[in-house]
């Protein structure tokens, strides 16, 4: 059985440039099912950080951890983040 | 541009349990943007079927995990390639070609691992991928 998904017309502002670019690459795929694969994929994206910082933070309330392991956390995070994103 | 990833091998998943600092480096990743990812092929060497599989269940069950598709199987299968074409004795398994070629699709981000030379010989060619242990 196919499953139809219910549609909903909504009126939104863009980048123009980015529309363009969306429309030349979605090609016969259409602008519509483009922008909604690539909606779907970052909410999928966003869901998955906040299950995971919800977890995070239940963990953290019955095992909490000391602040110079924080700051070592951190430090680390900064460190990878800045060669990754260099 | 896709926001970077932050890819767990089959021993660091429970490790974001346990594992305080850990803990707290997915966290400001995570908190900064970067999505967290479990390529489903690791519950291969993550589970076991008992009781004790718990934490990493649990954890798996919170970011959901990622199957893989044809075209990341066949970056695997590439990245493993390179790797015996390299002359490298030791050929890296299947299971850590799949998790380097999920990061590798992407790009941008950081594999956690217990133990990256494996991982690092795989990704050589994506410099904004790192191999860390937890």
């Amino acid at each position: 059985m196919v499953e139809v998904m219910a549609t909903q017309k909504v009126s939104v502002t863009l980048e123009a440039d980015a529309i363009e670019r969306a429309r030349r690459t979605a090609g016969p795929r259409g602008l519509s099912s483009y922008l909604d694969t690539a909606l779907a994929e970052k909410l999928e994206r966003d869901e998955k950080r906040d299950a995971l910082l919800t977890y995070l933070d239940e963990l953290e309330a019955t095992d909490p951890t000391p602040d110079a392991t924080k700051h070592r956390a951190r430090r680390r995070a900064e460190e990878i983040r800045a060669t990754v994103m260099s | 541009m896709t926001d970077p990833v932050v890819v767990l091998d089959s021993g660091v998943i429970d490790q974001a349990v346990g594992n305080a600092e850990f803990r707290w480096l997915l966290r400001d990743l995570v908190e900064q943007g970067w999505v967290p990812m479990i390529p489903t092929v690791v519950l291969a060497e993550a589970t076991t079927g008992r009781a004790s599989d718990a934490p990493v269940n649990r954890a798996v069950e919170q970011i959901g995990p990622v199957d893989t598709g044809p075209s990341t199987a066949r970056l695997a299968g590439r990245l493993r390639f390179a790797v015996r074409r390299s002359g490298s004795r030791r050929i890296p398994g299947g299971i850590d070609a799949i998790v380097a070629a999920h990061a590798a699709e992407v790009g941008s981000g950081v594999v956690f691992t217990t133990d990256p030379s494996d991982l690092q010989r795989l990704l050589i060619d994506f410099p904004r991928v790192l191999v860390k242990k937890p």
